[in-house]
Order: C-alpha cells, then structure tokens, then sequence
C-alpha cells in the first residue's frame, strides 16, 4: 500500500517545488541612480576624519545617504583586522554643519554569534544598501574558521534609518561550507526593485558574482561574472542604462597590475569575459560611480604597486582610458623613518581635525610603525553621489581612521576642464 | 526563542558528535538500552550552553549545517542500533553513494570557480534541475531504491516549505563532510575490490 502511495507523495512535493520556483526571477535590468546633475554653482572640496576612535585598526568603509539628507558611513574596528574585538561602527555626517556626530557600535561578535548560534571568530567588511522598501540593509562579513577566506555574509536591516537593527541573518552563498563569500563594492537595485549586492570569492580561486535578493531579502539567484583563472575581486557595479552595465573589479594576478572589467548589454543575463583596463593598480580595492553620458568617475591607487597614492580619475571610454582628475594622496616620496613620518603625519592630519591632533599621529604611528619604519596606506575607497549631484568619498587613512571627502558637482567639473584635451 | 533553522543546525552538529561517540571501541559494543542511554547523555552534553552557547554551536560554525541527506544517512546509523527490522536495505546504499559523489564531484570543483558555469546557481530554483530531480525520484521508485527516493523527495520538500537558512536545494540534498565521507567508502570499497580479486 506504501508503496503504492509513494508515486503520489512524490508527486505532490514535487508541485510544491515547482509552485515556489514561479517566484524566482532572472535579472531584469537595472535601475540607473537619478541623473543628479546639479544646478548647485558652489564649488566645495572639504575633506574630515569620519571615525574618532583613537589607537584601534580601522578599514573598509561604505555609506550612505539617509531619507534627511545625512550622510551614515559604516566600517569595522577593533584591536587589529581580523581581531575578536572587531566591531562595525557608524557614524552620521551633517552636511549643513559639516560634521560628524559620534561613532556607534552596530554588530559586535558576540552579539552576532549568539544570535545566529554558531561560532563566530571575526567581523569584517560592512556594505550598506537601500532596499526598495525604503529599508536600510548592512551585510557584513563573518568568519567561523581561518582568514578571509573564510568569510560568510550576514544581513542586519534598520526601519529608522539606521538607529536600531534587527537581529542577523545568514545568508548561504557556498555550497562548500558556505566559506568564501566576502563583500566590498556597493549594491544596485534592478528594474523591477529587487537589489543586487555584488560579492566575490577567495577559497582556492578567487572570482566575483553578483547575489539577486527580492524585496524581502531573500536570495533567489547568484551570476557569475568571472572565474578562477581570470584573478578578479571585489567587482563595482556600474549601471549606465537599462540595459547596461559595467562591472570593475581589482586583479589580483601578479603579471598584470591593472584593473579588469566585465560588462552587459542585455540587462545582466549575460555578461563579456573580463578585459584589461588601461590604468595600473597593485591589487587594491577600487570605488566608482557612473556619471551622465557614459563617464566613469573612480578612486583608485594609481599604481603598480603600493597603497600610498589615491587618485580621483576618469574615463569617457568604458574604463579602456583614464585621465587624473585629482590626486587625493601621495606619499611616495616620503622618508619613512619614524620622525620624518610623524611630522608628516601631523602635518596631514591637521588639515583633517582641529581637535587631539597629537592623538591621532599616535594612532597611526601605533597602526602603522614597527622597527622605526612607517609606512603610509590610503585605501579601500567607497564612493557615492547623493541626490543633489554632490559626492561623498570615504577610505581607509593609515589603517587607523576613516577619511571623509565631499566635493560638488561644480568642484569636479572645474577640475575636469582643467584636464589637458585628447 | 531559538528558530527552526537554528534547531535544525545545533540536532545537526549534535547527530555528528553523537554518531562519532557511538563509533568509538567499547561504545559498539553496548547494548541496547545503555546504547541509547549514550546516545542520550552524549546529545545533552553538546547541547548544554558553555558560555552562552552549547558545544554543538562551536562545531555548527565550522561544519555548517548538515545536508537532509546526511541527517538521513546518520539518524539511520543510530537507529539500526536499536532491535526491530531495518529500515532500509544495505544494498540501497551503494547508489546513494555514487549519486552523492557525481553530484559532489561536479558541484563542488566548479562552484569553487574553475569556470564560468555555477552548477550551484541551478539549486536556487531552475526549472530543469526540478525535472532532473524529479526523473531521478521516478527512477529510482521503479527501480526500488527506496532510500533515494525517500532522501530525494525529504530534502525537495524541506526545500519547499524553506526550512534551512539556505535557498539553495543543492544544501539540502549534499554537503562537504558527507561528500568526502562518501568518496572515502567508495575508494575503500574499490581498494578492497581490486585487493580480493588479485588475492583470487
């Protein structure tokens, strides 16, 4: 009899299954972010620290803008990366008084861990989204075993812009372990409003891909955008129409010291085999936003090799070319003796802070000084544009704060006409 | 309160703990009612919170949580302890295995980036993969391989109603640790295999 039975059970679970596939959906184009040209003549470049907390290591910014018009930036800090101690702070930035307000606590470890139940040995990475729901969205990275990679992502959301949190979810990305999924470029919501947080893997190889959640969060579809042998991290997503997109990503290969880029035409079902861009990086995170006719505004290291120069740069071309829009740093020539550096780190931070000046050297000297030799780091950039046309740029200042520079549209198109023509 | 999922992950890792226990030599010798005796003072030390989270918590962090199949597979192993009638043939087991470790060794290389395909991507709902699964049910019903059956239709409906953190089917029917176990048997199998027949 059960035997006879069994056909029909199958049967029955079998449509079950097949009712809740009629609620995936494949990528169906892109929402481009609001064309923010802005009518605003005033020609701003300020530049502040976002993060106050003094002798930590602190790194991997992103932001966002808030319903008011602030500015909430998120990071991770703690006794050194990959510390138990690591926490995701936050801040707020005010844009009519131009500061920031005091640096919260978000996600600990043991908060995290206690609610997911299971071990959690790190935090890392944070990336904020804004879902179409008005939601505010933090994923961020979660180790159980090893380094980075053995990263997991975990989602917390906030209905009040980003003062109170729900408890943690995992999200499941790997079938091995669910080891290897790390986050560092801003999400993007497609057409239909669902959002797309763009992720990559370390464990054995190293690729990126892109999450598809609908408007509950859930995931319900992972693309990949490059493999293995192609060396790609930490993709940037970059929609420039419906239909078009162009994702950077840093390579990670030690033959070729450039970015790479993928790209689509047909709304991200199918997406080109990476290409090598015309502008040298030393295998270091990457920020950019796409711009009014077919720009790209990025933040880069602009070199070969090391993390002391940052460069404000732009392409016309889909990536192919770039020109220096502005140098945001550049240490490269510094003596890097403890005293020598001190004075320069003062020196710079001065012009960051009015307040504790000598504190801040000392942070930085205690992040980034060992054996009497320094050495200057400016990276991990996150860069966005608010509503009215402005830009918000936020990085990693010596491993020890978190820098905050806010230019206009006006301030960035003076610089572009300054640039030499061809 | 504790979610279902969370249940779920912590009944896993503490099936894990429990059936390595019971393997160890003098515990295979027990008999019944001090076997389940064990078994159940083994699965209340790993549940009991130290410092805020029971033991099962600290392996569930690095295992993860365990494929419906692997639940399966070692609730059987624990039950065939007790007196009664097998719940499953020994004969039924071998092309579960070989199921599980085509799967896995297609699965596992290319999700981890060897290419630009993700056969992983298909577990979040492709179509195809259901009427795969689905064919293999049927097929193994007629062919009277119950436990392949029983595994496949527990883990699609598991799926279905959404009962792990994961969305993905491919984490209800496999997992690493049952992969690597299920090759570890199948090469052990064909290691003795070709040992008795060179003996011969």
């Amino acid at each position: 009899m059960a035997r006879l039975l069994l056909p029909v059970f199958i049967l029955l679970v079998f449509s079950l299954a097949f009712f809740k596939v009629t609620e995936y959906h494949a990528a169906t184009g892109f929402t481009i972010p609001e064309n923010f040209l802005s009518n605003n003549t005033e020609v701003r470049f300020k530049a502040n620290f976002a993060s106050t907390r003094q002798h930590t290591q602190t790194h991997a910014a992103s932001e966002i803008e808030l319903k008011d018009g602030r500015i909430r930036a998120f990071w991770f800090s703690g006794s050194r990366e990959g510390a138990a101690d690591v926490e995701v702070h936050s801040a707020v930035f005010d844009p009519v008084q131009g500061i920031w307000g005091s640096e919260k606590t978000v996600a600990t470890r043991e908060e995290i861990e206690h609610s997911l139940m299971r071990f959690i040995s790190k935090l890392g990475n944070p990336v904020v989204a804004r879902s179409n729901d008005g939601n505010l969205w933090l994923y961020f990275v979660t180790v159980s075993m090893g380094g980075w990679a053995g990263s997991s992502i975990t989602a917390i959301t906030s209905g009040d812009e980003g003062e109170t949190w729900s408890s943690p979810r995992r999200l499941i990305t790997s079938p091995f372990l669910n080891i290897s999924t790390l986050i560092k470029g801003a999400p993007f919501l497609y057409s239909d409003g669902t959002l797309g947080l763009p992720v990559y893997h370390e464990f054995i190889n190293k690729f990126g891909e892109i999450l598809h959640f609908d408007k509950t969060g859930q995931l319900i579809d992972e693309q990949r955008l490059s493999a293995g042998k192609d060396h790609g991290l930490q993709p940037v997503m970059l929609p420039q129409s419906e239909n078009k997109a162009l994702v950077l990503m840093r390579h990670t290969g030690d033959e070729h010291r450039k970015l790479i880029a993928v790209s689509t035409v047909d709304g991200g079902q199918h997406w080109t085999v990476p290409v090598k861009l015309g502008v040298s990086n030393p295998d270091a995170a990457v920020a950019a936003v796409a711009l009014p006719e077919g720009y790209i505004l990025a933040v880069l290291n602009n070199a070969a090799q090391g993390r002391d120069l940052l460069s404000l740069m732009i392409s016309a071309d889909n990536g192919l070319s770039w020109k220096n829009v502005y140098q945001l740093e550049d240490q490269r020539s510094q003596i890097t003796d403890e005293l020598h550096y001190l004075q320069t780190v003062k020196q710079l931070a001065s012009a960051l802070t009015h307040t504790a000046v000598d504190q801040y050297v000392r942070s930085t000297e205690n992040s980034m000084c060992t054996d009497n030799h320094c050495r200057f780091e400016f990276s991990y950039p996150y860069l966005i544009q608010v509503k009215n046309g402005d830009f918000h740029l936020a990085y990693t200042w010596n491993r020890s704060f978190i820098k905050h520079v806010w230019f206009s549209q006006a301030w960035l198109n003076l610089q572009l006409k300054s640039l030499p023509h061809g | 309160m504790v979610s279902l999922n969370n249940i779920t992950g912590l009944v896993s890792s503490t099936l894990v703990i429990t059936a390595a226990v019971t393997h160890l030599p003098g515990a295979s010798c027990l008999r019944y009612l001090r076997f389940a005796m064990l078994v159940g003072m083994v699965a209340l030390v790993v549940l009991i919170p130290i410092g805020g989270m029971p033991l099962a918590a600290y392996l569930r962090g690095w295992i993860g949580d365990l494929s419906i199949t692997s639940l399966v597979l070692l609730t059987l192993t624990l039950l065939t302890r007790l007196p009664g009638r097998k719940i499953f043939d020994s004969k039924e087991y071998s092309p579960l295995f070989i199921l599980v470790a085509l799967a896995g060794l297609v699965l596992y290389p290319m999700a981890l980036g060897i290419g630009y395909w993700d056969p992983y991507r298909l577990g979040l709902g492709n179509v195809w993969f259901l009427c795969g699964l689905l064919l293999l049910a049927l097929a193994a019903y007629f062919y009277r391989l119950s436990l392949v059956t029983f595994i496949i239709v527990l883990a699609v409906l598991a799926w279905s109603i959404e009962w792990y953190e994961s969305r993905n089917l491919w984490d209800y029917l496999l997992d690493p640790l049952l992969f690597i176990y299920v090759i570890t048997r199948l090469v052990h199998s064909g290691t003795q295999g070709i040992f008795k027949s060179s003996r011969q």
